[in-house]
Parts: C-alpha cells; sequence; structure tokens
C-alpha cells in the first residue's frame, strides 16, 4: 500500500438547514489521481474548495502527507488549483502569471526565470512569455494555468472543473495531457467534473458523490462494471434499471417481468433493482422460441451507435445499444425482435 | 443623419453656457455681456491680484486633496466588502452607505453643525475634511463596485492559492484590475468637493473660506466679469488636467 498523501476525515459543511457535504471519508494515495464525480450542487466543488481552503468545513479533518490543514489559510497550504476560469491575471503576461507564485513563495529571484520557462516547455509553451491572456486561445489559456500551478511543485494539485470551457476535440486532448503531466511531475490530484466519460478516461479512481455523499469510490472500471448503487448504474453511462422484488431465487418487475438472478448474487429478499447496461442486450431479428420478444418503438442514431428503445409484452422498457456497422442488420420501428443477455452481464442493486 | 442633428443640439445645449462665460471673461466692458465687447485680459489680472480668491484657491484645492485621498481609500474598501457579503443584510447596508447622495445637502450641512458644535469640531478645517469625505465617499463606493462586478472573484482565491497574502493579493491583483473605477471615483470626489458650497457655507469657520464660497459672497455685492475669468481659469484648468487624465485611465477603450 503506497503512502497516503491526503486525508479526508468526516467532512462536513452545513449550509442553514443542509448539508452540502455531509460527513465525506476519503484516503488518496501519493500520486494518484482521483476524479469527484457528480450532478452539479452534489457537493464536489464544495469538497474541493474545503481542501483548498477557500470554504471552512463544518465539521470533520483534512490531513496532507499527515498534517493537519484544516484551520490554515489558503496561501499556506501548498496547493495548485486551476479553475474552471482559468483565473490568470489579465494585466500580466504569461511569464508574469508563472512568476506571480514563485515571488509569493520568496523563491530566490535567480531561480524564478528558469522556473518559468522550465513550466513553459512542460506544458509546450515555450516562447510565449510575453504574451497577455487575452492574445492566448482557450486551450493555450488552460496550459499557463497548468504551468502557473506545475512551477510551484505544489503537494497537491487541484481542478475544478478545468475542461469545461474547451471545445469538444480539444477536451478530449486536454484529458489526456493532463493526465501525462499529473504522472509526470507525480504529484497527487483531485479532479472535480461532472462528464462521466473525462472522469472515466483522467482518473485513478473515480469518486462518485451525490447530495454530499460518496456513493461509491473505485477504478473506472469498478465504477462501470460493478455499480453497487442505483443511482451509479444511472449516472455512470446508461442502464436499464427495472425495479422489483427478489423472491424464491426469481427477479420479479413490478409489472410482472420474471428473470433468473446474476450468478453470484446473495440471496437478498425485498425491493430491488435490476440493472443491464444497453449494449450487453443483443437483438435477434426475429425472436426464437421461449426467448424475450420486444417491440421496437424508436430507433436513433448515435454516431457510431444505433440505439433502440424496446416494449416488452409486459409493459417494461428497455434500451439497446449496437454498434451500426456496415453489414449489420437494423430494425425497423415498429418490428418484434427477440432479445437476450448474458446472466453474469445484470446486476442487482439495493 | 437625424442623430447626427440630435446629438449636435444637446452639445450646444450643454456647452452653451461654458462658451458665454468663456466669453464674457474676456469683454470690455465693467459687466458681463454677450456678445463681449472688445478683447481684454485685465480680469484675469483682477483675479490673480486678489488674495483672498487666491487663497481660496489654494484652500479649496487643500480640501478637495485631503478629502478625496480618505474618501477613495474609505469607499474601495467599503465596495470591497460590499461586493464580497453575500450574507443577509447586504442590500440594507449598501443602500445606507450610499444614502448620502440622496440626502439634501442643506439638512446634511445643518445636521453636521449641530453634531460638530456637541463635539468641539465647528469651524475646524478637519471637520470640512470629515464632512466632504463623507459627501464624497459614496461615490466612490458606487464606482468601485461598479468596478468589481466585472472583476473575477476566482482571481483573488487563484492569487491566495498560488502563496500570495491578503496584501498581496490586493496591491498586485485587486487594485490594478479595479483601478479604473477607483481613478474615476477619485476624480469625481474631487470635483464634487471642490465645487461644495452648501454644507461648506454651514461648517466653515471664520476666514475659512473655499472659492465656491468666496464667489458665492462675492457675486452677492458685484457683477464684475472678474468672476467670468475664474470660472474660464477653472474650465481651462479641467480641458489641461482632467481631460488627459480621464482619457487616459477612464475611457472605455482602455478598460
Amino acid at each position: 500500500m503506497s503512502m497516503t498523501d491526503l486525508e479526508l476525515i468526516g467532512l462536513t459543511k452545513t449550509y442553514g438547514s443542509g448539508a452540502a457535504v455531509d460527513n465525506l471519508n476519503l484516503s488518496v494515495a501519493a500520486g494518484e489521481l482521483v476524479a469527484f464525480l457528480g450532478p452539479s450542487g452534489c457537493g464536489k466543488t464544495t469538497t474541493l474548495r474545503m481542501v483548498a481552503g477557500f470554504v471552512e468545513p463544518t465539521g470533520g479533518t483534512i490531513r496532507v502527507q499527515g498534517r493537519d490543514i484544516t484551520e490554515l489559510a489558503p496561501n499556506k497550504r501548498d496547493m495548485g488549483m486551476v479553475f474552471q476560469s482559468y483565473a490568470l491575471f489579465p494585466h500580466m503576461t504569461v511569464a508574469r502569471n508563472i512568476a506571480f507564485g514563485l515571488h509569493a513563495r520568496r523563491v530566490r529571484r535567480s531561480e524564478v526565470a528558469p522556473r518559468v520557462a522550465a513550466a513553459l516547455d512542460l506544458v509546450g509553451l515555450s516562447g510565449m512569455e510575453d504574451r497577455y491572456p487575452r492574445q492566448l486561445s482557450g486551450g493555450q489559456q488552460q496550459r499557463v494555468a497548468l504551468a502557473r500551478v506545475l512551477a510551484l511543485r505544489p503537494k497537491l494539485l487541484l481542478f475544478d472543473e478545468p475542461l469545461s470551457n474547451l471545445d469538444a476535440k480539444l477536451r478530449v486532448q486536454m484529458r489526456h495531457e493532463i493526465r501525462r503531466l499529473q504522472k509526470e511531475v507525480g504529484i497527487t490530484a483531485l479532479f472535480v467534473t461532472h462528464d462521466q466519460e473525462e472522469a472515466m478516461t483522467i482518473a485513478d479512481r473515480i469518486v462518485v458523490i451525490n447530495a454530499g455523499r460518496i456513493e461509491q469510490a473505485g477504478t473506472p472500471a469498478e465504477i462501470y462494471d460493478h455499480p453497487t448503487t442505483r443511482f451509479v448504474a444511472d449516472f455512470i453511462g446508461t442502464a436499464n434499471l427495472i425495479s422489483g422484488t427478489v423472491r424464491n431465487g426469481r427477479f420479479r418487475s413490478k409489472r410482472g417481468l420474471e428473470f433468473p438472478l446474476p450468478t453470484a448474487t446473495a440471496s437478498s429478499i425485498g425491493e430491488m433493482a435490476l440493472a443491464i447496461r444497453p449494449e450487453k442486450i443483443d437483438i435477434a431479428p426475429t425472436p426464437s422460441p421461449g426467448q424475450l420478444a420486444g417491440r421496437v418503438t424508436r430507433r436513433t442514431r448515435l454516431g457510431s451507435v444505433i440505439e433502440y428503445e424496446l416494449a416488452l409484452a409486459s409493459g417494461d422498457i428497455l434500451v439497446v445499444q449496437e454498434q451500426g456497422r456496415a453489414g449489420v442488420d437494423q430494425h425497423e420501428p415498429g418490428s418484434t425482435v427477440g432479445l437476450q443477455w448474458r446472466r453474469e452481464d445484470l446486476r442487482l442493486l439495493p | 443623419m437625424i442623430l447626427t442633428f440630435v446629438n449636435a443640439l444637446i452639445l450646444l445645449f450643454l456647452t452653451a453656457p461654458i462658451i458665454v462665460v468663456v466669453a464674457t471673461a474676456f469683454t470690455t466692458t465693467g459687466y458681463p455681456v454677450f456678445p463681449p465687447q472688445g478683447f481684454t485680459l485685465k480680469w484675469f489680472e483682477r483675479f490673480l491680484a486678489m488674495p483672498e480668491f487666491t487663497e481660496a484657491v489654494r484652500r479649496s484645492a487643500m480640501l478637495a486633496l485631503a478629502s478625496t485621498a480618505i474618501a477613495a481609500v474609505l469607499g474601495t474598501f467599503s465596495a470591497l466588502a460590499l461586493a464580497r457579503w453575500q450574507g443577509r443584510g447586504q442590500k440594507a447596508v449598501a443602500a445606507l452607505m450610499l444614502s448620502p447622495i440622496l440626502f439634501p445637502a442643506i439638512v446634511l450641512g445643518l445636521a453636521l453643525l449641530v453634531f460638530y458644535s456637541q463635539i468641539g469640531l465647528a469651524g475646524s478645517f478637519n471637520g470640512l475634511i470629515i464632512a466632504h469625505s463623507l459627501i464624497t465617499t459614496p461615490f466612490v463606493i458606487r464606482l468601485v463596485m461598479a468596478s468589481l462586478s466585472e472583476f473575477d472573484p476566482a482571481l483573488e482565491e487563484a492569487a491566495r492559492n498560488l502563496g500570495a497574502g491578503w496584501w498581496r493579493t490586493f496591491l498586485q491583483i485587486t487594485l490594478p484590475l479595479i483601478r479604473p473605477g477607483v481613478l474615476a471615483g477619485a476624480v469625481f470626489a474631487f470635483i464634487l468637493s471642490f465645487d461644495e458650497l452648501v454644507v461648506t457655507l454651514f461648517l466653515a469657520g471664520p476666514g475659512m473660506a473655499t472659492l465656491p464660497v468666496r464667489i458665492y459672497t462675492y457675486v452677492e455685492y458685484s457683477s464684475t466679469p472678474t468672476i467670468s475669468a475664474i470660472s474660464t481659469t477653472l474650465i481651462l484648468a479641467w480641458v489641461l488636467i482632467g481631460v488627459p487624465v480621464y482619457v487616459r485611465f477612464l475611457s472605455i477603450k482602455h478598460v
């Protein structure tokens, strides 16, 4: 087990009567990149701002490398934050933006220029020293914001939805860039996002947050393939969620549809939800005898994938996705098709 | 076309009094007439030869500088506090702090006179400075708040995050970026103070007449073009000093 760099212990923030962050516990290992993922208002940004020192926690402790920093002023925390708006100083050149933190931390003058140059080199912006932020593209501004914090070699990197202002192509490119840089400098990082694809690409570990609480924490694969709550199954990717009850070793939906239970499921009783990912369902052009049948009620082309909405005889609705390759049959709306899946792709969720 | 015409009319309407005042300063007649008759600079010589006027200009300038400095500092920090304050009551306190703008000057003058008599500030120059700061601070608050509304608070957080203390953040990040508002407020405060008559009439002690007070008392018993000459000098000073400052720091292009 690697060393723990950041620990959040019982971290809580209440505004008025409601809790924005509710008793949050998390350990982040040295060098790890952890993404906070959740819908807007779930408390992920508040948590990040408590770590940065901009929001005072109502309760709980923040430890960095074993030291309690809960009460420390933001300028004494030695963290580098990249803001959603980049927050570059508009009246300073790129070089002065990067040097600002070095001067504030009383780095020797002779050392400032080389470190500014090194940071710019790291993000591939050498030669841009004398430009002003407004003369740079969004992507370049983003890189300057990164260089500005990397030049300080902080204990912790904090990213507050840093890619949400970039266009789609650049956003995807910067994900890989940020991950590469973070691994290169080896600094522990927290990355706040509401974009699940972004979290999946960038993070070593994803912490799914909902209503101020951690729903699930795990690697991107764990989160996607083994969601432990309905919220996670529904929020990460898409999932068909069918609520019902477990009785006599079988799952029975509210509308009366029966399924065999997934393998390796504890024999839980009571209200449950059955989840299956749309791409884990196979469609046959015509249902074979005894197979579950559904009528195509909608067909949508999502880039490389074709999505079908199928109505089952019971009234349950399933969403199914298929690769739209040439030679693969497309199913006409109105036609009746057969459905099947592997039992181990079903998840039974509380 | 129509707009150009309307603009020309408005410009004429606004500048007509100035044109008349400037023109009458050069008349050879013993009273202001428009159009002026002949050309002379003797009214300017007369103005400069009257120590009660030159002394009043100096006093007004001192008073305006001192009260502007106080108003600029107090107004800037008040605006910062008001802009940062998210809690309940923010609107009420903001309205209260801006209320001297809406207060009739004559009421304010009377109130201050009564108050100053109680605390022993009546008739003192310091009392005048305080009174003028009181009148001008709300304008600084207003203009700095306008500047702050375009200021991204994340910039201050970024500075703090990069390791800057409160003071370094203010001097190197916040102040340079709200400078147009602070300067506009200071220019406004200076003009208001230099021009202030009503409150000053109540509070000025003997031998403490400011230029507006001096002019006011002078026109009561005299109507020579000396007054026009004084006004023309002030207009010239504004054109030579005020306009360049305005263009350099406050024009929309520069912000």
